[in-house]
């Protein structure tokens, strides 16, 4: 089954949330915890999937993964995502002395990949990850201003380090679909600063080449106004684009291949964070109906859900965001 | 090569990127007795003003303004002993970060560059900065802005925490408080009260001048 033919299974809206640290806090086991165990990894996704159940099951996001796995030194907050303190490669000779991480025998991904395969067993709907892409991995490595200086002033490091975080995610997102993922989105926020132009041989060639061969639902996720962007990812093999709070869902999708998934856009700092319960069950309602005319639309939040959300409004959000067009339609007229 | 030709080379080498001509033209704008504090501004400030415009038209993008900014570093590096007298008295002083529990800088590195570039003073604290010393910096150095940034969802509380602190340290009145970021709006300045909100780079430098100035 395609993602396309997923979302229009019934008649009613389909629902991909984006969650933050929302399980951990709410389950208030730490985030390197989970990590850590499978079973926690289990536990947290069943409670997430019995408290806001949704159409996919999403992961504990994997946040740095890839630079924990490099020995990136992280600062690693227990109920937050893990931020990257250093950037250890500013020249060839750093990079040469990388390995890419092996995702069967790397601790930490191995653990993960356990964990994957035992939430795609244990509940039976497609298993979502979100992954950190190739260039914002770089970016991660080098830091944001040296590569980007690099961009000019020393090409070749610059492609040679895009071919080495393009080889960690490719076979990284390879093993996880063996474990049993059916969708995977890639993040790349940090393309926002490249100019369009630079998009084709720093974005677009490692994308091409993970999604060629990779046997599950592909998408795209960038943050910000990616209006001049998402027409350079739509040339490679994806299904979807995901895209930020700030975008025009209507104004988007009239434009949009009708066999390419737009995949949006609840805000998830006013609506979701600091809304009301009613604003948030209206706004998903009313985004439902302006959208139901369009067969390749999937309801999503612009970016990672706020981890103070209050579990109430997650709660509007689940039950609105997969309502029934007919129950939106009475909502709607009598609200 | 006359004073004003020469202002034009470092301008122009500036634009260009090239670094280690702006260098040499800068020690040579010293071989000619010309004033260091001229140099800097008629040659490599102005210089950024047109890397700013550039940036602004989408001509150049951050890596080309980020090695435009290391030339005029490099440029300042070289007249900055040469400078005559205290010339911070004057101008405005600006303290900015990324708040705390966010590391994502690139977006306040380009401010502090236009900032600079702009004539004005900015301390750096960094990344993921404590929110107290956003507010004890500014005590220290008499600062009229703090600049804050953040590039997430879960970080921008603190954007207010600041504004709370500076209020209970009674000096919300002297320091104006510019936020920014990717999940930043106006609504969301409005909403903590924060004086001011921009979505890039320059149109910061130019709205902080003029709050200075109405102050």
């Amino acid at each position: 089954m395609t993602l396309m033919e997923y979302i229009n299974k019934e008649e009613r809206g389909y629902l991909l949330p984006f969650m933050g640290a929302n399980g951990p806090i709410m389950t208030g086991k730490t985030m390197e915890e989970i990590y850590a165990s499978p079973e926690l990894q289990l536990e947290t996704a069943k409670y997430m999937e019995k408290k806001f159940s949704s159409d996919f099951i999403y992961a504990l996001d994997e946040g740095n993964l890839f630079c924990d796995a490099l020995g990136v030194t992280l600062k690693k907050p227990e109920y937050d995502f893990s931020m990257v303190m250093d950037h250890p490669i500013k020249n060839m000779e750093d990079l040469e002395k990388l390995e890419i991480p092996n995702p069967y025998t790397n601790e930490r991904m191995k653990t993960n990949l356990k964990s994957l395969n035992l939430i795609s067993e244990n509940i039976d709907k497609p298993l979502f990850v979100s992954l950190q892409g190739p260039f914002t991995l770089a970016v991660q490595l080098a830091g944001a201003t040296e590569l980007l200086k690099a961009t000019i002033k020393n090409p070749i490091f610059v492609e040679k380090l895009l071919e080495f975080t393009g080889e960690v995610v490719d076979r990284y997102a390879k093993a996880i679909v063996e474990a049993g993922v059916k969708m995977i989105s890639i993040a790349e926020p940090s393309t926002v600063m490249l100019a369009p132009k630079k998009f084709p041989d720093m974005v677009i060639n490692n994308l091409n080449k993970i999604f060629k061969d990779l046997k599950c639902w592909k998408c795209v996720h960038i943050c910000g106004d990616t209006s001049k962007i998402y027409p350079y990812i739509l040339e490679t093999p994806v299904d979807a684009f995901s895209f930020d709070q700030i975008m025009d869902m209507e104004k988007i999708i009239e434009n949009f291949p009708e066999d390419k998934v737009v995949i949006g856009n609840l805000d998830p700092v006013y609506l979701l964070g600091r809304g009301s319960v009613q604003e948030v069950a209206y706004k998903t309602a009313e985004l439902h109906h302006k959208m139901k005319k369009y067969n390749n639309y999937l309801m999503g939040f612009g970016c990672s859900c706020a981890n103070t959300a209050p579990t109430e409004n997650l709660e509007a959000v689940s039950k609105w965001g997969r309502a029934t067009y007919e129950e939106i339609r009475v909502f709607l007229e009598n609200d | 090569m006359t004073k004003k030709e020469l202002f034009e080379e470092i301008k122009n080498n500036l634009i260009e990127m090239e670094e280690e001509v702006v260098e040499e033209l800068c020690k040579k704008s010293l071989e000619m007795g010309i004033p260091a504090k001229e140099t800097i501004q008629e040659g490599l400030i102005a210089g950024m003003e047109v890397v700013g415009q550039l940036y602004e038209e989408e001509e150049y993008f951050l890596p080309e303004v980020l090695i435009c900014s290391d030339a005029m570093n490099i440029g300042i590096d070289v007249l900055k002993p040469y400078l005559e007298g205290d010339l911070s008295s004057d101008k405005i002083r600006a303290v900015i970060g990324v708040v705390e529990g966010d590391t994502h800088d690139i977006g306040k590195n380009l401010v502090k560059i236009m900032l600079e570039a702009g004539g004005i003073e900015v301390h750096d604290l960094g990344r993921d900065v404590a929110l107290d010393e956003f507010v004890n910096k500014a005590k220290e150095v008499d600062a009229h802005f703090i600049i804050m940034s953040t590039l997430m969802t879960t970080t921008m509380e603190g954007m207010k925490i600041v504004i709370e602190k500076l209020k209970a340290e009674g000096m919300r009145d002297s320091v104006k408080v510019a936020i920014g970021g990717g999940p930043i709006s106006q609504r969301f300045a409005t909403e903590i009260g924060a004086d001011l909100y921009t979505k890039d780079a320059n149109e910061a430098v130019r709205k902080i001048k003029e709050i200075h100035e109405a102050a």
